[in-house]
């Protein structure tokens, strides 16, 4: 992919991030050049995307970050399940992931993006790994906590 | 879906079996369980999301042994000791054969699109692949052991 399409790729995913995120927790995020999630037990959801472009989006958060957020989502009640916490993260990174393909969808004109369901994992000391993807990160800072977005896709795939 | 079901788990277990065999291992099923959508993880686990004809996630759950022993095998018997990037590397490869070998094997009319391989590690590790209770499939390998969870939406 060139830089122009993966610039314009990630800055709606970027604001697919932004708006889903104003509307489910009415709070406002701002990207941040760089942060780290320094919570020792995080959530990760996984996203692949397939079609003309074949790549992953990940979205990772700390643990306590996720349940806060979680817990705005169900509108301030605690969640009731362990798996509560992961369906509506799964949700969060599905609405951001949706929301960001439709944009390029329409950027490019063109419906050839596809997006697997989202797979969670939650654990201490996280490390998510995608060995054929060329990935860069996005760094949001926000009053519900922070969350990266990494993004990666396959090198000499055609784009 | 139940005929998807039985047909992707049949592919699962006749690919593994033979891309195993290709890096002069074996490996055996030995059975099949429902599990709840909420599960433990194994030391090393590798997802690859299926889309477009089949909509679904493919688990593989590897322990510390089972990773080095495939990988090894992969790499013509060298012998490993840690869970380095190549080994990850390698087990992202193994996954993507084994998944892309399971694919072809189900003669979709319509193309199934493969997602690229994610490793995921670390400690007390729980992983949801679907809001469905997924299924897995248990493989003997040698003195160690290795699983396969599937949904499929």
């Amino acid at each position: 992919m060139n830089k122009d399409k993966l610039d314009t790729v990630m800055k709606y995913i970027s604001s697919a991030f932004e708006s889903v995120s104003l509307e489910l927790a009415e709070s406002e995020y701002k990207k941040a050049d760089s942060l780290s999630i320094d919570e020792e037990n995080s959530v990760a959801v996984i996203i692949g995307i397939a079609g003309t472009m074949k790549g992953r989006i990940i979205l990772h958060s700390g643990l306590k970050t996720a349940y806060g957020f979680t817990k705005i989502m169900n509108c301030g009640d605690p969640l009731d399940k362990k798996e509560d916490l992961f369906l509506y993260m799964a949700e969060f990174a599905n609405m951001i992931c949706g929301r960001s393909t439709t944009y390029i969808n329409n950027e490019f004109k063109e419906r050839k993006l596809w997006l697997t369901p989202p797979a969670i994992f939650a654990g201490k000391n996280l490390q998510l790994v995608t060995p054929t993807v060329c990935s860069e990160q996005l760094f949001f800072s926000g009053d519900k906590g922070k969350f990266i977005l990494d993004v990666g896709f396959e090198e000499g795939k055609k784009s | 879906m139940t005929c998807q079901l039985t047909d992707l788990k049949n592919a699962l277990v006749e690919a593994s079996t033979e891309v195993i065999s290709m890096f002069g291992l074996s490996c055996s099923f030995v059975k099949e369980s429902e599990e709840k959508s909420l599960n433990s993880g194994e030391d090393i686990n590798v997802v690859i999301g299926l889309s477009n004809g089949l909509k679904g996630n493919i688990l593989a759950g590897f322990p510390k042994s089972a990773a080095l022993k495939i990988v090894s095998g992969m790499m013509g018997g060298t012998e490993l000791s840690d869970v380095d990037d190549m080994v990850k590397s390698g087990l992202g490869e193994f996954t993507n054969m084994m998944s892309g070998n399971a694919i072809i094997r189900l003669k979709s009319d319509k193309l199934i699109e493969l997602s690229p391989p994610t490793l995921a590690s670390g400690e007390d590790m729980f992983v949801m692949i679907s809001r469905a209770p997924a299924r897995k499939l248990f493989f003997k390998l040698g003195d160690t052991e290795f699983n396969i969870a599937y949904c499929i939406e």
